[in-house]
Formats: structure tokens, C-alpha cells, sequence
């Protein structure tokens, strides 16, 4: 293989330090005082009642891209009962007092909204829409008595609706079944280990009862966040939101006093595991059969959203993802056996995990792509990354995060999403955080992270090949 | 994944303005917080939206060498695109697979100046991310970088796109892991939904059809890609379109160069094809002279979900007619779609919990055949029921004139995504280069949005009467045969659907690889799509 050093012309050094500069430092040339300068200006303001708003402006739109999120997901659903928060995510579109059922995406859709939809992840729960600048106020009419007055009505079809999504995207899936298997043998008993539609023999014992008591719980404005980006500003917005939103009480919502969302945390069952490997990090590897191209994957515990370290870790991704990456090149490039390889970093509130997976071609046998993985691992915990190639990765990094941020839909739930991962304001310091990071600091966090007794293994073999057992 | 709205890939544009300012009267929008809030949001009084249409002209640009460019500035982030895209009207010609080979390499495969690792190299470290794709209908290179180093990065897309180098171990790479996705092609049902219904509607030599064997693949040289590099991705016909944080003067200025270039350099490698006159390209397509298919028919495959289509090709129409389309839209709206009204979404899903997605499209051109098409996801014991109740909701569109209110809901919506299609300098760009590439004049434009807002009840059955004929369509689906056909037929409602359930034409299982076939069907031979 040909080195960086005979790759890399003075031109191209130019083009490297230029890209970086540009990118991280035009903040900098802003900052006399050495405060970080945000990637996105962004507004922000909490009601009295704890809800919290974040207003970006994007002056020449003419749509606004609205969401608001709950910080309750399916680690929050109580043992045994898991899917609850996702059939919570799915009776809120089911009508409110004055809406009838079916009602509230008429309305959006006469005002000409787009794009109404929800998701439910381990640490949120999110809801969110495209509307009009014109419309505006309709959004916080129907969400806020959404979250006001919400009856849920009738949970049959919703539970239908949300096994045959789960039909959809893991029973249906070439490789569902088994992602969700490894996930699982990674996670253990951990609270993010549960299957995101819920158990299906749990999903089908929920009540709405139980459904409506773990709203009254969760939905209450100490956990709810507002992201708002189009033709707008806070001091627009907030007149608004505190005329719909001030109107939520805590003490409407709860059955016993109103809690701050301090106890909301304090009773969180999800816990801050850290770096504490999950316990079947050094369990005997899974293996399954799928209908897919043979596969291992290798999982460490990783930082969670908000550690200090979680920047460095998504550098860590950057240096082995990418055409001119470690594992591209050295592994699918050198090697013949391989068809792709690359990482994935799961970034959750409390926990993370980093994940490497290798492909094999047509014909070819996954275990033995755990060595060539570990080699590249073996070199990032021994050898400090090279300046040239710590460059690219950061520029790579920052040219695709800047990308992420570019649509004000996709900005609106960057925002949300950062808010339900506990750090709402990563992107005010996410830039110089990322150009602080030293190759020494790199290689550290590789010798934290990859070690072999924090590993569990995951092996898709190809149905039809070898001893095949059921797929767990 | 960002900006899933691409006017290249032919879908529906999303979000955001970059030309006229403030436009709508936001602080209009707030005027009601001072009072009460109304009972119901029926009496809000919200401020009346006016959809603009950009005008073409401020962003339209012709280099020195003729050369058509877009360039649409948004400042609001430091970054740029830039597209290069050529109309492929010589697909049909082309060998399967070459086209994309060609592209793929062109990417991978190193330049005359640069090896393959030394471009990626390159790229990566300017944060850019360089994609050139080959169609059945044009030909895209695609680049987006930081602004402060596009003249770079341009430099580095042109040099690719003037000599590539086609590395002979890049190709063989590609080629096994190609070999790799080939396969593996029959493990999704969604693929071999796909790929059926493709065969069945267009035949299996139709460029939108064809579908690449592993022998061909292995039969496929380095040389040919390089000379299918000179002959297809020429200067000649090219459109450019640029937008973001750039200055138009400096983005002209440097296109103008690196055009130049590129002409120059075609002109020494090859002969040069004729000039696509691109604003009056004939039509690349004819409507398929085949009978048009009906019936049902199915591939087996173990997932416990089916894949289901319904669908037809539609003759091309005759010119850009705005009347014609915004009617059909709304027809398409109102019984599927991808919005939040559609009928067979509140009723299949909503009502009768049958599917987890049912959706529709529908397409109509002057250039090219048209399709309608109804897709479902549904569990595969359901797919009678579900095949019942979409006939069901077709019929009743085609019977019964919508509602006001229905229409209305609809006409909003049509003219959001109306106006989300230019509210961004990206996608501005895109439709303009588009309305190039297409020949479409800028004006159909305006005129859709006016045909919207006039739309009648009766506008709307019309079209669904003339295009949504439900004995017309084929049906094509994967998953369990034996699951999805197995249902009384005295319990469905139309004979339509009992007549496909009644002959069900089994496809052949195909080894994934060379696509032959691993056994015959088990119905009549002169039902095989083959034929």
C-alpha cells in the first residue's frame, strides 16, 4: 500500500489545513475571548413551567420545520411491559377532546403541512412536522392540546399497526432479526437491550390504563423540549408558546405533587453506565443464519452522548470509515475476501456502543475477519494517528456533520435529538471540542475502548452454509 | 440521511427558499396572541399563504462554450454543491451494466494524474464527497464540498470526469463485490417484487428493467468502460447546476474553466457526438408496443410480510400539460400518496389495521411512458383483504366526486410540496436544471399552481376515471404464495379480485447470480412475463 506521506502533495496539505480552518476557526476569528462559537445560532427559552424552546432562524424559508420531544422512551417502559412508549407515540395521534380520531393530520394537511410524523428511540420520544410559516400557530394549538387533553381511544388498532411495523423492519428484514439478537447479547438485561416496538406477547397485555398512567408520568413540561427552525425568532415564538404550552401544569399531570424533572432522572431506571462493559461483554459470540451476506460484528462499550469523550469517539469512526479509511482501504481494498467493512457508533444518553463490521464477499467465511479488524484495532491503541490523517478525518467529520445540519427539517430534529440525549447544547462547542483532539488523545481513548475482554461478537452466517440453527 | 428530496432522482422536492426574502407575512402569523385561544383550531385566523414560484431568469447563466449553468447562492452554511448532469437518450444501446460500471469506476478508479488511492486520498481530505452515477435517462455527477475549497474540489470532479483511469485492481474489486450484491439479490422480497414487476411491465430488455447477470458482469472489460467513458460523458449536452455559499461571479468563472478544459480534452480523446438539443430532446421512451399486462402474479419468498404492487404504464401525455398533471396528483393524493390524507392509508392502516405502509405514485410525461402504481406492506394472510379493500377505494374514487373538504385538504397540500420544491437554493437549482434537461419551460410551473387552486370535483374523477382503472393493472408480490391466496373468495367484495386469486401465476425461483431459472412455474407457461 502506498504511504500518506508519498499521497500527499504540498497542494493537497494546503487543502487539508485550509478545510479544517475554515470549518472550525471562522467561529474562532468571531470569539475574542476564546468562547466557542456555535455551528448553529440558536435561541433558546424555558417556560415557567419547565418547558424548554430552542428557535433557529432561517430567514429565507418559507416552512417551518416544528418538533417537540418527551424525554421517556422504551429504556423507560417498566419491566415486563415493554413497547409501552412506543404505543404511547402511537395513541397520541389518536384524538383529543375537541379532535376527533384521524382528525389532527387533516387539519395539518388542510393548512398544508408535510411530513407529520413521530419516532420512539430508547431515550426519547419525538413528534414532529412541516408546516407553512403561515400556519404556525395551528402547530401549537394541536400539539399543545395533544398534550393537554389526549384520549386514547382504542389501543386494537395501534397495536396492530405496530406489529406489522415490526413486521416491517425486523421480522421482514434479511438481517432484523439477528441486529436485533446482537443488540440484545450486547446490552444484556441493560434497559437499552429491549427490542424498540416492545415484546410482541408484552405489547399485546398493555392496557390503556397502564398506557395512560405512564403518560401522566412522563408527559409533563420538565421533559418535553420544542425545536422550531424556519422564518422565525425566539422573541416571535415565545408569546406563542407560553399562551398554548404555559397552560401545562405539572401538577395537572401528575397523580401525586408535581415533581421536578430531577426525579424524573433520580427514578430513571436507565443508569449511567459509563464505560462498565454490559455483562455478556465476554459471552460466547452469537451466531445466526440470515438471508444476507456472511458478517461478524464486533461491539465495545463506547461514551455516551454527553461524555467528554464522545466527540473524540466519533474522530475514532472518522479515521477507520470513509474510501480512504483504515478499514476500507486495508481491509476490503487488500484483502480479497472482503466486501465492506466500517464502524458504527451507537450514541445513547447514558451509554454507547461502537461497533466494527466486515462484510464477506461471495463464498467467504466471516470468522476469519475478526483478526483483520483486530489488527487495525491493534494499531490505533499502539500508534498515534498521523497529523495528515487526523486532519482529514476531522475535516470529513465537520464537513458531514455541517451537511446534517443544512435542511432545517433534518436541523429541527438534529436539535431534538440532541436535547433527548442530554446535551441540547453539543453543538454550541462541538466544533472546537473536535479541534482540540490530539492523535495522543485518539490513541488513548483506543487503548480505553478496545479491549478484548469488552468485546462481544456477533457472527451472521449465511442460511444455507454450515450447522444452522434456528436465527435466536 | 440528508436531503432525501432530490429533483435528480425524479422525486418530490422538499423545503426551503433561498430567493425572495421574508416573504409570507410571518408576523401576521402571531397577530392572534394578544387574544383568546379559539375552541377549535377551525377558528384560528391564520394569515392566507401565497405560494411563489421563483423566477427562472436571475439564476439561468450560459458559459462562453455554451455550456447551460444554474447557480443559486444561499450563504446560510459553508457549503456548495454542484451537479454535472447529461442526458442519456442512448441507454437502450448501451451493454447492461456498463453504465453503472462506468460511473462506479470513474469514482474509483484513479485519474491519469492521480492513483486510485491518491484520488480518494484527495477527496476525503477535503471533506468532499464526489458520487457520478449512470442512468437509463441521464448521466449525474455530483460533488459537495466546503466552500473555501471548491475550486479544488472542482478541480478534482472535472479531472475525473476528463480522464479517468479505470485501475485495472479497483475494477476487479468492484467486480467481486458486484459478483457479492448479485448473489445475494433474491434475499430482500422488496428486491424481487421489484425486479418482477419491472420485467412484467417493461420486459426484461427495457433499460428501466434490465437487470445485470453475473456472466455479463464477468464479461465485462476495463476497456470497455474506458471507451464508454470516451463516448458517453462528453462536454456536449452537459448541464451544470451549483448552489450554495458561493459567489455566482466566482462559480461561473471557475465552471468556465474547467468546461473549457473538459472540451478540450474530449476533443482530443474521441470523436464527438452531436450536441443533445436540450430543450427540445425527443422523446427517449415509447410507451411499451407489448399488451399491457394483467393479472397476478407472485414469487415465493419465506418473509412473513408480502411486498405488493399494483400497478400500470401510462402513454406519455401530450406536452407539459399543467391541467392534466395537477389533476391527476390530486387523484393520486387523495387515494394514496405518501401525505397524511390518502383513503386507503385511514382505511387500510388506520381503520382496518391490514398494513403497516400503503402508498401510491403516479407519474405522467411528454418524454417518456408514465406509470401509476400502489404499493403495500402487509402481513401476507392479509394481502386478499387488502387487495379487496384497495379495489374498493379506486372504485369509489372513480364513482363518486370528492367532497369539498377532501379537495381542499389536498389542493393544501399539493401546493406545500408545490412550494417546498423551490425553498431552497438546492433546490431551486435542481428544478431549473431540470426544466433543461426535460425541456419543460419554467412557465408549467406557475401554470400547475394555478391549475391547483381552480382543481373541481370533477377535474379530479376524471383523471382517476381515465388512469385508475383497477382491470387494467397487474398485481405483482413476494412472500408466501401458499399464506397470501389462501382465502375464501366468496368473502371478497369484487369479482376483479377474486378472478386474480383464482389464477395466480407462480414465478420461477432464479438463481440469484445468472438469473436462470431453478424451476418452472407451476401455471401455465403462457402467463410466464418471459414470453
Amino acid at each position: 500500500m502506498l504511504s500518506i506521506a508519498s499521497l500527499a502533495d504540498a497542494r493537497l496539505r494546503r487543502g487539508v489545513a485550509l478545510g479544517i480552518l475554515l470549518l472550525l476557526c471562522a467561529a474562532a476569528r468571531a470569539s475574542e475571548d476564546s468562547t466557542p462559537v456555535p455551528l448553529i445560532a440558536a435561541e433558546r427559552f424555558a417556560l415557567a413551567n419547565g418547558m424548554r424552546f430552542v428557535v433557529v432562524e432561517r430567514p429565507r424559508a418559507v416552512t417551518v420545520s416544528a418538533g417537540w420531544l418527551v424525554a421517556t422512551g422504551t429504556a423507560h417502559d417498566p419491566p415486563g411491559r415493554t413497547g409501552m412508549a412506543h404505543a404511547l407515540e402511537h395513541l397520541l395521534f389518536q384524538g383529543t377532546g375537541t379532535i376527533r380520531p384521524g382528525e389532527l393530520a387533516t387539519l395539518y394537511a388542510r393548512a398544508g403541512a408535510t411530513g407529520l410524523n413521530a419516532t420512539t428511540r430508547r431515550d426519547f420520544t419525538a413528534f414532529f412536522v412541516s408546516l407553512p410559516a403561515e400556519a404556525l400557530e395551528l402547530w401549537f394549538w394541536l400539539e399543545s392540546d395533544r398534550l393537554l387533553d389526549a384520549r386514547f381511544r382504542d389501543l386494537g388498532p395501534e397495536r396492530a399497526a405496530i406489529l406489522e411495523e415490526r413486521q416491517l423492519r425486523v421480522e421482514a428484514s434479511p438481517t432484523g432479526r439477528l441486529e436485533e439478537a446482537a443488540s440484545t447479547a450486547f446490552w444484556g438485561d441493560h434497559p437499552y437491550g429491549r427490542p424498540n416496538s416492545g415484546r410482541p406477547e408484552e405489547l399485546r397485555q398493555l392496557t390503556l390504563d397502564e398506557l395512560r398512567s405512564h403518560f401522566e408520568r412522563h408527559y409533563r413540561p420538565a421533559n418535553l423540549v420544542a425545536v422550531l427552525v424556519g422564518p422565525l425568532t425566539a422573541a416571535d415564538v415565545r408569546p406563542l408558546a407560553e399562551l398554548y404550552f404555559g397552560r401545562l401544569e405539572p401538577a395537572d399531570r401528575a397523580s401525586a405533587a408535581a415533581e421536578p424533572a430531577e426525579a424524573i432522572v433520580a427514578e430513571d431506571p436507565v443508569t449511567d453506565v459509563g464505560d462498565v462493559p454490559p455483562a455478556s461483554a465476554t459471552a460466547t459470540p452469537l451466531v445466526g443464519h440470515c438471508d444476507c451476506r456472511p458478517q461478524i460484528q464486533l461491539s465495545y462499550p463506547a461514551p455516551a452522548f454527553a461524555d467528554s469523550d464522545a466527540v473524540a469517539a466519533e474522530l475514532l469512526v472518522a479515521l477507520l470509515n470513509g474510501r480512504s479509511g483504515r478499514l476500507h482501504r486495508n481491509l476490503v481494498l487488500e484483502r480479497g475476501a472482503v466486501f465492506a467493512a466500517y464502524a458504527r457508533h451507537t450514541r445513547l444518553r447514558h451509554a454507547g456502543r461502537l461497533t466494527l463490521i466486515a462484510e464477506a464477499r461471495r463464498g467467504g467465511s466471516p470468522e476469519a475477519l475478526a483478526a483483520l479488524l483486530e489488527v487495525e484495532l491493534d494499531r490505533l491503541r499502539r500508534e498515534p494517528v498521523g497529523s495528515f490523517e487526523l486532519d482529514k478525518a476531522k475535516n470529513r467529520l465537520a464537513a458531514n456533520t455541517l451537511r446534517r445540519l443544512e435542511e432545517p427539517s433534518e436541523l429541527m430534529l438534529e436539535l431534538l435529538f440532541h436535547h433527548g440525549l442530554g446535551r441540547g447544547d453539543l453543538l454550541d462547542s462541538w466544533a472546537a471540542q473536535l479541534e482540540a483532539i490530539s492523535a495522543a488523545e485518539v490513541q488513548r481513548l483506543a487503548e480505553r475502548l478496545f479491549r478484548p475482554e469488552r468485546r462481544t461478537t456477533a457472527l451472521f452466517l449465511r442460511r444455507g452454509t454450515g450447522t444452522e440453527d434456528a436465527p435466536p | 440521511m440528508r436531503r432525501s428530496h432530490r429533483p435528480w432522482l425524479g422525486s418530490v422536492g422538499l423545503l426551503l427558499a433561498a430567493v425572495l426574502g421574508r416573504p409570507l407575512g410571518i408576523d401576521a402569523a402571531f397577530a392572534s396572541t394578544e387574544s383568546e385561544i379559539p375552541p377549535h383550531p377551525n377558528e384560528l385566523e391564520l394569515p392566507r399563504r401565497t405560494v411563489q414560484i421563483p423566477p427562472a431568469e436571475p439564476y439561468l447563466h450560459r458559459l462562453s462554450q455554451g455550456t447551460p449553468a444554474v447557480v443559486v447562492e444561499d450563504h446560510t452554511l459553508p457549503l456548495v454543491e454542484l451537479f454535472v448532469v447529461l442526458p442519456a437518450d442512448d441507454a437502450a444501446a448501451t451493454p447492461t451494466g456498463l453504465e453503472d460500471l462506468t460511473a462506479a469506476m470513474m469514482r474509483r478508479g484513479g485519474t491519469e494524474r492521480r492513483s486510485a488511492d491518491a484520488l480518494d486520498e484527495a477527496i476525503d481530505s477535503l471533506g468532499a464527497e464526489i458520487r457520478l452515477d449512470g442512468g437509463d435517462r441521464r448521466r449525474v455527477a455530483h460533488l459537495d464540498c466546503l466552500a473555501a475549497t471548491f475550486d479544488e474540489a472542482v478541480a478534482i470532479l472535472f479531472e475525473i470526469l476528463r480522464r479517468p483511469a479505470f485501475d485495472p485492481q479497483r475494477f476487479e474489486s468492484l467486480r467481486a463485490n458486484l459478483a457479492s450484491i448479485l448473489a445475494g439479490r433474491n434475499d430482500d422480497p422488496i428486491d424481487l417484487m421489484e425486479r418482477e414487476l419491472a420485467w412484467i411491465l417493461y420486459g426484461r430488455s427495457d433499460p428501466r428493467a434490465r437487470q445485470l447477470t453475473g456472466p455479463e458482469l464477468e464479461a465485462i472489460e476495463v476497456d470497455d468502460l474506458a471507451a464508454h467513458h470516451r463516448r458517453a460523458w462528453r462536454p456536449e449536452g452537459a448541464i451544470l447546476a451549483v448552489s450554495g455559499a458561493i459567489d455566482t461571479a466566482r462559480a461561473l468563472r471557475i465552471l468556465e474553466s474547467q468546461v473549457a478544459l473538459w472540451r478540450q480534452t474530449a476533443g482530443e480523446v474521441g470523436p464527438t457526438r452531436g450536441a443533445t438539443k436540450i430543450a427540445s430532446a425527443p422523446p427517449t421512451e415509447r410507451p411499451t408496443e407489448r399488451p399491457p399486462p394483467t393479472g397476478f402474479y407472485w414469487v415465493q419468498h419465506p418473509t412473513p410480510q408480502a411486498k405488493v404492487s399494483l400497478a400500470r404504464t401510462l402513454a406519455p401525455i401530450d406536452g407539459w400539460n399543467a391541467a392534466e398533471i395537477a389533476a391527476l396528483d390530486a387523484a393520486n393524493e387523495i387515494l394514496g400518496g405518501t401525505g397524511l390524507l390518502s383513503r386507503l392509508g385511514g382505511r387500510l392502516r388506520g381503520r382496518e389495521g391490514l398494513v403497516y405502509r400503503v402508498l401510491s405514485e403516479v407519474e405522467r410525461r411528454p418524454d417518456a411512458a408514465g406509470l401509476f402504481r400502489i404499493y403495500l406492506d402487509t402481513s401476507t394472510v392479509n394481502v386478499p383483504t387488502a387487495l379487496d379493500a384497495t379495489v374498493d377505494e379506486i372504485e369509489r374514487l372513480r364513482q363518486r366526486r370528492v367532497s369539498p373538504r377532501e379537495l381542499e385538504a389536498i389542493r393544501q397540500e399539493l401546493l406545500s410540496r408545490l412550494a417546498q420544491r423551490f425553498d431552497s437554493a438546492d433546490e431551486i437549482a435542481g428544478y431549473l436544471a431540470e426544466n433543461l434537461l426535460l425541456g419543460r419551460p419554467h412557465s408549467f410551473w406557475p401554470a400547475y399552481r394555478e391549475q391547483l387552486e381552480r382543481l373541481g370535483a370533477g377535474d379530479v374523477q376524471r383523471a382517476a376515471r381515465r388512469t385508475f382503472d383497477p382491470a387494467r393493472l397487474v398485481v405483482v408480490g413476494a412472500g408466501s404464495a401458499t399464506v397470501a391466496t389462501d382465502r375464501d373468495p366468496v368473502a371478497l367484495r369484487h369479482p376483479l379480485v377474486r378472478r386474480w386469486l383464482d389464477k395466480v401465476t407462480l414465478l420461477p425461483t432464479r438463481d440469484p447470480y445468472t438469473l436462470e431459472r431453478l424451476e418452472p412455474s407451476e401455471t401455465a407457461a403462457s402467463n410466464d412475463p418471459e414470453r
